[in-house]
């Protein structure tokens, strides 16, 4: 009975024995088969958001308000992607954002997801098909508390637009609140090497 | 027995500067801060100006204001001003020969210009002068508050406002609106001024003078010559319009706002950092802003 048993432990041993050599074999083939495609710092939200860092107005009583204190931030939204092949024909691409924040907005991390295919019509030209996704990533912009005083009291606005001839409540309309600008992409590439 | 006060125009003597054009171009003789007032589209919208001037006179002004001369009634020009301050403000008029009291649209800042002076000799008390419905219509409601009442300063030469000028006699409109909620007294500068080329008082304009409650009521604003070095525009009727278009896009912006507090508000925010020598006696509170009366006192 003993021996079943020590046969029984030794059967488990090697199942999970095996199981540890073929998943370190599959991630060694993984990190094989995987290459970096892109590495970036800025985004097309980030640099829309840092144009407004040189803008300002004047406040009533003729003192200036900058928005640089605002809309600027030390570490700027950077992205770092990756393809893993599949097989011959079939890749994973996969990614993520850091996000950035200042005092008025906020640029969400994010995560790339995507696949691409190709096909070989012959040894000199190729089709790739190539979809991915961006989940997260949005720019939300806050708003900002303004007094005006005896003529129009505290009231929520768009930082940006405080002090333009715009009522308070139809300058919110304004403040940014989109998904990146490429959270959905599908590419259709032809390829045919000349001789 | 009351006296009765004579109107007089603040005549443009001299040929008319800028041409008026119905456009929203920003025009030579605007301050540069109106094109940032107009650049969000709030224009005054929402607001009525009522003008109180001579539409229908045979007596004919020969000006341009937008490059394009015409010849035309004074007050036709002054309401011009007006609506090209504020574009979408709605403009009502009302000539001399009408001298019924001056209504107020039910809904909406209210602004009343007045281009023109009613003239007597001095030494009358304002209890003496017999108003008609008109002028009683107008002082009843700025001491009410019930509109701002945007008045010309007048071309006395530096004479005080409430003062009597060379020929021995005072403006006593001006002098029954000095301690109005809602009243404000236009003076002319002879340009926009900036903090790097600062303004001075035109020649001709009338002066707030020591009476603080007039200072507490007086703003200038700069009325230019055009680019047309034959035709130039002259007299604080000219610097009433440009108040009472500011006062309309304040009043389009700040929709629950009283005319107290609008006039308030632009006479708060005055500059006294673009006139040269700015002294109180004679620009009051200083030149009217657009861009800080918008701006909020404090935000974070």
């Amino acid at each position: 009975m003993e021996r079943i048993q020590l046969n029984r432990f030794c059967f488990n041993k090697v199942l999970v024995g095996i199981f540890l050599i073929y998943h370190q074999g599959c991630q060694a083939d993984f990190l094989e088969s995987t290459k970096l495609i892109e590495i970036k710092q800025g985004s097309e939200l980030s640099s829309k958001m840092e144009l407004y860092r040189t803008g300002g107005y004047e406040l009533s009583t003729g003192s200036p308000q900058n928005f640089k204190s605002w809309y600027s931030t030390p570490f700027t939204d950077s992205r770092v992607s990756f393809i893993s092949q599949i097989n011959r024909n079939l890749g994973v691409i996969w990614g993520f954002s850091t996000g950035e924040k200042a005092p008025k907005y906020l640029v969400e991390p994010s995560i790339k997801l995507g696949l691409v295919a190709q096909y070989e019509f012959d040894n000199k030209s190729f089709i790739s098909i190539r979809g991915t996704t961006v989940i997260g990533g949005r720019l939300k912009e806050s708003s900002c508390t303004a007094d005006y005083g005896d003529i129009g009291g505290v009231q929520q606005v768009n930082c940006r637009l405080a002090a333009t001839t715009l009522q308070p409540s139809q300058t919110l309309q304004y403040l940014h609140n989109e998904k990146p600008y490429n959270y959905n992409t599908l590419l259709v590439q032809y390829t045919k090497r000349f001789e | 027995m009351k006296k009765r006060v004579p109107k007089i125009l603040f005549l443009i003597t001299g040929t008319l500067l800028t041409p008026l054009v119905f456009s929203q171009t920003l025009q030579p003789w605007m301050s540069p801060e109106v094109t940032d007032a107009w650049k969000s589209g709030f224009k005054g919208q929402g607001t009525t100006i009522t003008v109180v001037d001579d539409f229908n006179s045979k007596t004919k002004l020969f000006g341009s204001f937008d490059g394009v001369r015409k010849s035309q009634q004074h007050g036709k020009f002054t309401s011009d001003e007006a609506s090209l301050i504020a574009p979408l403000a709605t403009i009502r008029t009302q000539d001399f020969n009408n001298g019924a009291a001056v209504g107020l649209s039910a809904s909406g800042l209210n602004i009343i210009n007045l281009s023109y002076a009613s003239y007597n000799l001095a030494g009358y008390s304002i209890n003496q002068i017999g108003w008609n419905n008109r002028e009683q219509s107008i002082i009843n409601h700025a001491m009410n508050g019930n509109a701002v009442v945007a008045k010309a300063a007048g071309n006395d030469y530096g004479t005080a406002v409430g003062a009597s000028n060379g020929s021995g006699k005072v403006d006593y409109l001006n002098v029954a609106l000095i301690n109005t909620k809602s009243a404000i007294f236009a003076g002319a500068l002879d340009k926009n001024g900036t903090t790097t080329n600062k303004a001075n008082m035109a020649n001709y304009s009338n002066v707030a003078g020591t009476n603080t409650a007039v200072q507490n009521k007086f703003l200038v604003v700069g009325v230019t010559g055009g680019s047309d070095p034959y035709y130039k525009l002259y007299g604080t009727s000219f610097a009433a319009p440009v108040i009472s278009g500011y006062s309309a896009i304040l009043g389009s912006k700040f929709t629950t706002a009283s005319a107290p507090a609008i006039s308030n508000q632009l006479l708060s925010t005055a500059r006294t950092d673009t006139i040269n020598n700015y002294n109180a006696n004679i620009h009051g509170k200083g030149e009217a802003s657009i861009t800080r009366a918008l701006a909020p006192v404090a935000i974070k």
